[in-house]
């Protein structure tokens, strides 16, 4: 009987578990959301006011914020490489590389993507109408996170412990 | 770095294969051709070869690997260190500087808005020009520029139709008065406004090549402006100044030179009577004192005659 009882104690913990994974995840995705924005305005500033190259720019935010691993700490690392690779595909495999620590949606990261294929190859302007394109996506996409944040967060918890609670009657 | 590194640096990942293969010495390279469509030409000391995939030289087109469109897009994305926009300005007048002091002509379609190119596009056509750093090219001509007693060269216009080793010598001038020589001439300082990066060859505002130790550099500035600037902020006793030609380049030129500062400067042109005739009104007002005339009779930067500022010849090449 104890052991039945110890086995559904661990049945409603890990639901409860998975309830906060969600909540985490969730918390992330924002904070990632926006850490990114943060530092796509400082680049829309570097070019914009500096007129400095990506790597010179993306190398300089990468410093700054003290990245180890992250996106643009892998994409200035690539782009010193000077490997003769196209900038799109350096673009595109340091934001998979840097997929875990992102904790970005698959459709953020597909946008952020797509950013990366019209960086660099036209004038000020348009580089600098692209950037602040994206930026406003991403701010819409932000507000739409946030709108509902609070009763995701609310129906993730409820249900955690719910549902485990249910199994646990179930199991007993 | 070497030629050899700073040249492939800039160069896609199909067209890297190929130059790292390629049977010369970068030392002897002076140019590079990449045509869309077209095969891969380079000119060496010896002459214009097709370079092949293996990277053998030779005179057969047939021989010579064809550069697709998309690897002079990447290498462009190279060249402009995947930032086109801070290159604006340049691809307006035609070409880029690269770290070393290589220049990258591109051409294309011209984007004209009022008469003027605003941009160009579809860019097809790369040619690479090699810097070359020929410490000590200038040796046959340097005392040439003196007076006797003066410790300041004169006045001095380096003149020659392009790829003659103009910039070249000028390099060698600058560093040769910067340093000075024991048991001839004291160093002086040298004030150099690099607009195109070819002389000093900045990279993140340090001079690559060498200028020699009292030599200030105004990078990536327009002559004109930049001559006026260093003249206020770093009183050079010599101011050196790559490719004058437009009138407000001469009128700074002239201002300097008024200043009591000496002018080391190059331009495009045949013979010292050429381009007096051109400027007749500028150099008639007697700005400068020696004009050396290049040409490649035996190699780039080979010194065919040295004038006065009246078209006196001082020198002349022998076998002539």
């Amino acid at each position: 009987m104890w052991m039945k009882l110890l086995g559904t104690a661990f049945v409603w913990i890990g639901c409860i578990g998975i309830g906060n994974y969600l909540v985490e995840n969730l918390k992330r995705r924002t904070g990632s959301l926006m850490d990114i924005r943060k530092k796509l305005l400082l680049l829309r500033g570097d070019v914009g006011y500096a007129s400095a190259t990506l790597p010179e720019a993306v190398e300089r935010i990468a410093r700054l914020s003290g990245e180890q691993e992250g996106f643009f700490s892998l994409l200035a690392g690539s782009l010193s490489k000077e490997d003769g690779r196209a900038f799109q595909e350096k673009w595109r495999l340091a934001v998979e590389g840097a997929g875990g620590r992102l904790a970005l949606a698959k459709e953020d990261a597909e946008e952020l993507i797509r950013l990366g294929e019209y960086l660099g190859q036209q004038d000020k302007d348009t580089q600098l109408r692209q950037l602040d394109w994206y930026l406003k996506q991403s701010e819409e996409a932000l507000a739409e996170i946030r709108k509902g944040e609070k009763e995701k967060i609310h129906l993730y918890r409820m249900l955690s412990v719910l549902g485990g609670a249910f199994l646990c009657i179930v199991l007993i | 770095m070497e030629t050899r590194e700073e040249i492939l640096r800039i160069c896609s990942a199909g067209l890297k294969e190929v130059l790292s293969k390629l049977h010369t010495d970068y030392r002897g390279l002076q140019e590079i051709r990449l045509r869309a469509g077209q095969p891969l030409l380079v000119r060496t000391e010896e002459g214009e070869f097709f370079a092949a995939a293996d990277g053998s030289l030779g005179k057969d087109w047939r021989q010579g690997v064809c550069i697709p469109a998309k690897e002079i897009r990447d290498t462009l994305e190279c060249v402009a260190s995947y930032s086109l926009y801070a290159y604006e300005e340049e691809l307006r007048q035609g070409f880029l500087t690269v770290q070393g002091g290589h220049r990258v002509g591109v051409a294309g379609k011209a984007v004209v808005e009022k008469g003027q190119i605003r941009t160009i596009k579809n860019i097809s056509f790369l040619h690479i020009r090699i810097a070359h750093e020929k410490k000590g090219c200038a040796d046959k001509a340097l005392p040439w520029l003196y007076e006797e007693g003066e410790s300041l060269p004169c006045h001095s216009l380096l003149l020659s139709p392009p790829g003659c080793g103009k910039t070249t010598l000028l390099r060698d001038l600058i560093r040769q008065i910067s340093d000075g020589r024991p048991s001839w001439r004291e160093g002086v300082s040298v004030g150099v406004v690099d607009e195109r990066s070819e002389l000093a060859a900045c990279y993140l505002g340090i001079p690559q090549n060498d200028l020699g130790r009292r030599t200030d550099v105004l990078d990536s500035c327009p002559k004109s402006e930049g001559m006026m600037l260093l003249l206020r902020s770093m009183a050079p006793q010599v101011l050196a100044v790559d490719e004058i030609g437009s009138q407000r380049d001469l009128e700074a030129v002239q201002y300097a030179a008024g200043s009591g500062c000496r002018v080391l400067a190059t331009a495009h042109g045949g013979s010292v009577e050429e381009l007096l005739g051109k400027w007749k009104e500028a150099f008639g007002k007697g700005i400068f004192e020696r004009y050396v005339v290049l040409s490649r009779t035996a190699g780039a930067g080979t010194i065919e005659e040295i004038c006065d500022g009246s078209g006196q010849r001082l020198y002349k090449r022998e076998g002539t």
